[in-house]
C-alpha cells in the first residue's frame, strides 16, 4: 500500500500536481464573519472614503499651513540677520545723475539696464566706492 | 476595470453608500480569508487580517484607480496586512519556524485548513507546501488555489511577471520532489 502511494507520487506529472492542487479542499470560513465585516463598515459609519481619509488626518491642511507660515518667518528672520550682520559690505549709492557715473552713457556702449538711479555693488571692507568726479568725467 | 456592474458599484461606495461596500464584501471575502487563511494557518489570525483588509479598502477606496481588478486590488492589502503582521509576529517569535510546525501538526490545531486532511493526498499536498520557502508558498496559493494569473499575481506581488512566472514553476518543481521523497 505504502509502495503504491510511493509510486504513484514518484510517477505524478506536473500537470496532473497542478489539477490536484486546483482540486484541493475548500477552506472553512466561518459563518460568523461576513456579520462581522458588515458589522465593521456600519460602525466605521456611511461615511464616504475620502470622508474616513478627513478622520484619520484632520489637521493635515492646517499643519501645511502652519509649516509653510513657518518657513516664510524663518526666511525673513535670515534675511534681516544677514543684511543687519554685515554692514559696509553692501553700499546702496543714490545717484540723481546718472551720467556722472556713466562718462560713456552718451556713447551708447552702456547697456540700457544700467540705466537705474539706485546702484548696488558689493566692496570688501575698508574701500570706497569709486565715485567718478565731473572733472574726470570731463564736464 | 473589467465589469461594468463592478465600476457602477465603485461609484456608489465612492459616494460613501454602504450597501454597496457590502456588495463587494459579499463577493469577495471568502477569497480574501482563504488566503489568510493559508498564509496565518491561523483561524483567529486570518479572520482579524481579512477584517483589516475590508477596514482598510473602506478607507482608501479613494486610492483605487481601477487599473486591476477590485479582487486583485483587495488581494494586495490583504498581502501587504500578512506581510505586517508576520513582521509584527517576528519581534517574539521566528514565524515560519512556527507555520512548519504548524503544518506538521495540522490534525492536533484548530486551523481552517484543517478539511485538508479529510484525504490522505490533500493532506500530504498540503505538508508539502509548508516546507517551500514563503515566497514560494504564496505564489502556489495564488496561483493554484486562488485561481490568480501570472500578471495579476505580480500585481498583488509588486513583482515583474517573469519572476513570479518563474517562482511559480521552481516551486511545482520542488513541491514535486518533496512529494516524491515523502511517501
Amino acid at each position: 500500500m505504502r509502495e503504491n502511494q510511493g509510486q504513484k507520487w514518484e510517477d505524478i506529472t506536473l500537470k496532473s500536481l497542478e489539477t490536484r492542487l486546483r482540486h484541493l479542499p475548500e477552506v472553512e470560513v466561518p459563518s460568523t464573519l461576513e456579520t462581522r465585516l458588515f458589522r465593521m463598515v456600519s460602525d466605521r459609519g456611511a461615511g464616504s472614503a475620502q470622508e474616513e481619509k478627513a478622520r484619520r488626518h484632520p489637521g493635515a491642511w492646517n499643519f501645511g499651513a502652519a509649516a509653510a507660515a513657518a518657513v516664510l518667518v524663518l526666511a525673513l528672520i535670515l534675511m534681516v540677520d544677514y543684511g543687519l550682520s554685515t554692514p559696509g559690505q553692501v553700499l546702496f549709492t543714490e545717484i540723481d545723475d546718472t551720467s556722472l557715473c556713466y562718462p560713456r552713457w552718451e556713447q551708447g556702449s552702456i547697456l540700457d539696464d544700467q540705466n537705474s538711479s539706485y546702484v548696488e555693488r558689493t566692496l570688501p571692507c575698508g574701500l570706497k566706492w569709486p565715485m567718478i568726479s565731473p572733472n574726470e568725467a570731463g564736464y | 476595470m473589467r465589469h461594468r456592474a463592478e465600476r457602477q458599484n465603485l461609484k456608489a461606495i465612492r459616494e460613501g453608500r454602504r450597501e454597496a461596500y457590502e456588495a463587494v464584501i459579499s463577493q469577495h471575502y471568502k477569497s480574501i480569508y482563504r488566503f489568510m487563511a493559508y498564509l496565518t494557518k491561523d483561524g483567529t489570525l486570518a479572520e482579524d487580517l481579512t477584517q483589516e483588509t475590508f477596514a482598510a479598502a473602506w478607507a482608501n477606496i479613494g486610492g483605487y484607480k481601477g487599473q486591476s481588478s477590485l479582487r486583485t486590488w483587495l488581494h494586495k492589502i490583504a498581502y501587504h496586512k500578512f506581510i505586517d503582521s508576520k513582521r509584527r509576529f517576528e519581534r517574539h517569535v521566528t514565524l515560519m519556524a512556527k507555520l512548519k510546525e504548524e503544518g506538521r501538526d495540522l490534525r492536533k490545531t484548530s486551523s481552517p485548513l484543517q478539511r485538508l486532511t479529510a484525504d490522505e493526498d490533500s493532506r500530504l499536498i498540503y505538508e508539502a507546501m509548508c516546507r517551500l520557502e514563503l515566497k514560494e508558498y504564496i505564489v502556489i496559493v495564488l496561483h493554484y488555489i486562488q485561481g490568480f494569473s501570472f500578471r495579476e499575481m505580480a500585481k498583488v506581488l509588486d513583482e515583474a511577471v517573469g519572476t513570479v512566472k518563474w517562482r511559480t514553476s521552481k516551486a511545482l518543481k520542488r513541491l514535486k520532489a518533496f512529494l516524491s521523497s515523502k511517501v
